[in-house]
């Protein structure tokens, strides 16, 4: 402490040798203004001094000082605490860090195996799936499922192609056998006639089963123009039971129709008739002599259903969900003149309307074929 | 250099709080008790 620049007062300095007194220059500044704060190092001491020169009253100034040893260690201690801890990081951030990527692509690499299994043949391989609930098994998830519709897709392609295959065949090998008989002499006038007939019978139904085929791609992909206009569905119905009728009583069967006085909807009044004539020519087919085919018409507004009923052979349980494929026929079907498209191709149009066709049916009492027509203000 | 720089600040609070407490307790028992108090501080470590 020093009154008047002169010390009058110090505590032991045997600890601070070399502490000097400071100059004229240091007191001007420290009277003049605030307290000066300075390190100084000490030779016979490892740490520094922070020391502080202050008035405490007129012309008395005390220096006050602190050794840095303890804040010096103090950090020296904390940043080997952060190095320890970096290292540790370091050390088992490595392994941590490959065992978390092992364990994620695991669950990639039993995709990638899947998915080469698959590309080799095995269509009915899976993904595993865990029980933990992570992103990746969210994938295999979404990855069986596409894989599911996938095999559907293939195992319906290979269906249709095999009946393809199969409906095909018949009439190309009968024209193929009127052409070699053409090839043979000793043929008359009559038998070269009949034999043209035939096979302009054969390409014309090759031709309609191709057409067909055509018609239900595009209903089903949905680039059919529908010409629609208003159609009144008691008139179309009314005119398809009139042109089975004849057909029905040759094969003696009952055509009774329950419509109401009218019914009018927005539809493609062609593409209804086919739909309408397709129902009623396998009701009609597959309807045993002394059998009833019974048509219905209900209108709700909202929606219009119309039922054709029979007491034919009906459809079992195992062919109810395939009776709609393309090309497929009922095994007791098979016998009768037919290619496998009528139902295919009614649904596709009742579809492109925006409707859809129900089937009720029990083996041996036969079966009701319901479409449903809503009308578009009803539409959810 | 953030730690750094608080232990520092707060070494240089630290002994401008000691100026004011002695400049304060020169006022309040004069020069004995200022030495007295000196005294007793450098038990420790300081000047």
């Amino acid at each position: 402490m020093w009154k008047d620049r002169k010390l009058v007062f110090a505590t032991d300095l045997s600890s601070w040798q070399g502490l000097e007194q400071p100059d004229d220059e240091l007191f001007q500044t420290v009277e003049d203004d605030e307290p000066i704060l300075e390190t100084i190092k000490l030779p016979d001491r490892d740490y520094p001094l922070r020391t502080v020169y202050g008035v405490i009253d007129t012309d008395t100034v005390l220096q006050v000082g602190e050794s840095l040893e303890n804040d010096e260690e103090f950090l020296a201690t904390l940043f080997k605490g952060f190095l320890f801890i970096l290292l540790v990081m370091i050390l088992l951030g490595g392994p941590i860090g490959w065992f978390l990527t092992q364990r994620n692509l695991r669950g990639v690499q039993e995709v990638t195996r899947t998915a080469t299994e698959i590309a080799k043949g095995s269509l009915d391989r899976r993904v595993p799936v865990s029980a933990s609930g992570d992103e990746l098994d969210y994938l295999a998830q979404a990855f069986n499922t596409m894989l599911d519709r996938i095999q559907n897709l293939i195992y319906g392609m290979r269906e249709m192609t095999d009946n393809l295959a199969h409906d095909l065949r018949s009439p190309v090998a009968r024209i193929r056998a009127s052409a070699e008989m053409a090839l043979n002499s000793g043929f008359s006038n009559t038998d070269w006639t009949t034999l043209a007939n035939d096979t302009t019978e054969e390409c014309d139904r090759l031709l309609t089963m191709i057409n067909t085929t055509l018609d239900i791609a595009e209903a089903e992909s949905g680039a059919a123009k529908l010409k629609i206009s208003q159609v009144d569905l008691v008139d179309l119905v009314a005119d398809a039971c009139d042109l089975f009728q004849t057909v029905a009583e040759d094969k003696q069967l009952s055509l009774v129709s329950d419509l109401p006085p009218t019914c009018r909807i927005q539809g493609d009044l062609q593409r209804l008739q086919r739909v309408v004539a397709n129902l009623l020519d396998n009701a009609v087919k597959y309807t045993p002599a002394g059998g009833k085919i019974t048509v219905s018409l209900v209108d709700d507004e909202a929606s219009v259903h119309l039922s054709i009923s029979d007491t034919g052979v009906g459809i079992s349980m195992q062919e109810l969900p395939k009776i709609f494929q393309r090309f497929y026929r009922c095994d007791w079907s098979r016998s009768e003149f037919g290619n496998g498209l009528g139902l295919s191709l009614a649904l596709a149009f009742v579809r492109a309307h925006g409707g859809g066709i129900a089937v009720d049916s029990t083996p041996g009492k036969g079966s009701t074929f319901t479409l449903k027509l809503t009308r578009p203000s009803y539409a959810g | 250099m953030l730690i750094v720089t608080i232990v520092n600040q707060r070494m240089d609070d630290d002994l401008e709080e000691d100026i004011e407490d002695f400049a304060s307790l020169l006022k309040q028992g004069g020069f004995g008790r200022i030495k007295e108090e000196m005294l007793s501080d450098t038990k420790g470590d300081e000047a």
